[in-house]
């Protein structure tokens, strides 16, 4: 399985500069047993081919842009240098799995959510479209049931920041208790009601 | 290899042509999609696996009643030493028949691999080595997709940013051993080529006369970007002047061209504007025109 291995080394550089400057020194760590002397030359030529760090350049771009796509209101209301360190960190936990990235954006979300304080903007905004993007998934991973929401924040703002127009009224002084769900022609939200 | 059905000039499509594409201004005489876009994978543990919006299906329908339909697949990975997929195959074989494409085509490249059993998309046309080895493990694949596909299918030749030392083919010689002895086509794609010379990869003369030419089913023009000191494959814009040189030359010595397709990311439709892809297909069809075949 030589060509295999050779492929996860080239792919492991293309995704992580880190991989590919070990390899550039020699080290091919547990790929090393498995490949051929010509293709670990190849494999140490590239690492330090200008080339490879272009195609690492276009994946992350070509990743990113999924993100900023499918997560526009918390990319919208987030800080950009601290939202650039979460992808990062991310990524780093994450590999690319498809060409289909609303479960890659709506995990990316949820981790978000987890990492900045419940009291900002930011939170409520990678919550609320996390549950968008879950309701809109299909296959197993799919949620069964309608996803509900307590937010600290108005979720008419969150939504007008990218024109959303379902708009459900406030539902409360201290925040706002909303259902996320699956409708015919696409997410849907709706207040819950306590009374 | 039997004569190509004549299809003209087409354009690849993005939702930004919706417009265009329902209106009497449509300039293309084919339209080109990319079904990885247009249907959507939920992963191979799901039940359907593959579903396609109701707006989609109506779209290809009305699409395919009207002007050929040709599929340019990104999701195979034939280079890859991972297995095929076999439901993504069936998928692709079956749309092929649903969409009655003359022909359909995927990238001599792999953007697949796999750790830990995760599978890995990196989204980019990697390339495989040019050697025996890989004509052997992509040839299988190109025989068993053009049985399964029962009609021809085509590779497009790569753009190449890194470097792979001492390969022992060049891709001309590569296409050509699949074409001839593992039954393949080419889709030329002259923009991939452009960036190969402008980026110092290879000669655009040598590479030409080195590929069979009676092979080349389809032909892709584009345009592109400068990013980090290389010229990229962005579709981001009209074909510059070297792409056209290159297509005036190669199409009159492509004597079963069937097509020529224009590539233009929707984000670039409004700045190249309806009028301007207009133009750019006028211009490709005059190339085409001195390529047709002369009716007997």
């Amino acid at each position: 399985m030589s060509l295999q291995t050779y492929q996860r080394a080239q792919v492991a550089m293309v995704l992580d500069r880190d991989v590919a400057h070990r390899i550039s020194g020699g080290d091919l760590g547990p790929w090393q047993a498995d490949l051929t002397p010509l293709e670990r030359e190849r494999l140490v030529s590239q690492a330090t081919d200008a080339g490879l760090a272009l195609s690492r350049k276009l994946h992350k771009g070509w990743r990113l842009t999924k993100l900023l796509t499918l997560l526009p209101i918390t990319f919208r209301v987030g800080d950009p240098g601290l939202l650039s360190d979460l992808v990062d960190a991310y990524w780093r936990d994450h590999l690319p799995q498809g060409l289909y990235f609303e479960a890659e954006a709506a995990g990316f979300a949820a981790f978000v959510a987890g990492q900045v304080p419940a009291s900002t903007a930011l939170h409520d905004a990678a919550r609320l479209e996390g549950a968008l993007l879950a309701v809109g998934q299909r296959g197993p991973s799919a949620p069964s049931g309608p996803i509900e929401l307590r937010l600290a924040h108005d979720p008419r703002r969150l939504l007008s920041a990218v024109g959303g127009e379902a708009l459900p009224p406030p539902t409360s002084d201290d925040g706002y208790d909303i259902a996320v769900s699956a409708g015919p022609s696409g997410p849907r939200l709706a207040v819950i009601s306590r009374a | 290899m039997s004569p190509a059905p004549f299809l003209g000039v087409g354009l690849l499509y993005q939702p930004a042509l919706d417009g265009l594409l329902s209106s009497d201004a449509w300039p293309a005489d084919y339209l080109e999609v990319i079904p990885d876009t247009l249907w959507h994978d939920a992963g191979r543990s799901a039940t359907p696996r593959f579903v396609v919006d109701d707006g989609t299906r109506r779209l290809l329908e009305d699409v395919r009643s009207r002007m050929p339909i040709l599929m340019h697949g990104i999701g195979l990975s034939i280079g890859s030493a991972d297995e095929l997929d076999p439901e993504y195959v069936d998928q692709f074989v079956a749309w092929a028949e649903w969409l009655g494409c003359p022909w359909t085509s995927e990238h001599l490249a792999y953007c697949t691999s796999s750790e830990d059993d995760t599978g890995i998309n990196v989204g980019l046309t990697l390339p495989v080595a040019l050697e025996r080895a890989t004509e052997e493990h992509v040839g299988a694949r190109v025989q068993e997709m053009r049985r399964r596909l029962g009609r021809r299918f085509l590779l497009e030749n790569n753009v190449y940013y890194f470097e792979t030392t001492q390969e022992e083919l060049s891709e001309p010689e590569l296409l050509n051993r699949l074409c001839a002895d593992w039954d393949g086509g080419v889709l030329l794609d002259l923009h991939n080529l452009h960036v190969n010379v402008r980026n110092g990869v290879m000669d655009a003369a040598t590479y030409l006369d080195e590929l069979d030419l009676t092979r080349v089913r389809e032909i892709h023009i584009a345009g592109g970007a400068e990013l980090d000191g290389f010229y990229v494959d962005a579709h981001s814009g009209a074909p510059p002047q070297e792409v056209w040189d290159l297509l005036d030359e190669v199409a009159p010595r492509c004597p079963n061209l069937g097509g020529i397709t224009f590539e233009l990311l929707g984000s670039w439709f409004d700045l190249v504007g309806e009028t301007g892809t207009t133009e750019v297909l006028d211009r490709a069809r005059q190339s085409m025109a001195v390529a047709a075949p002369v009716p007997s």
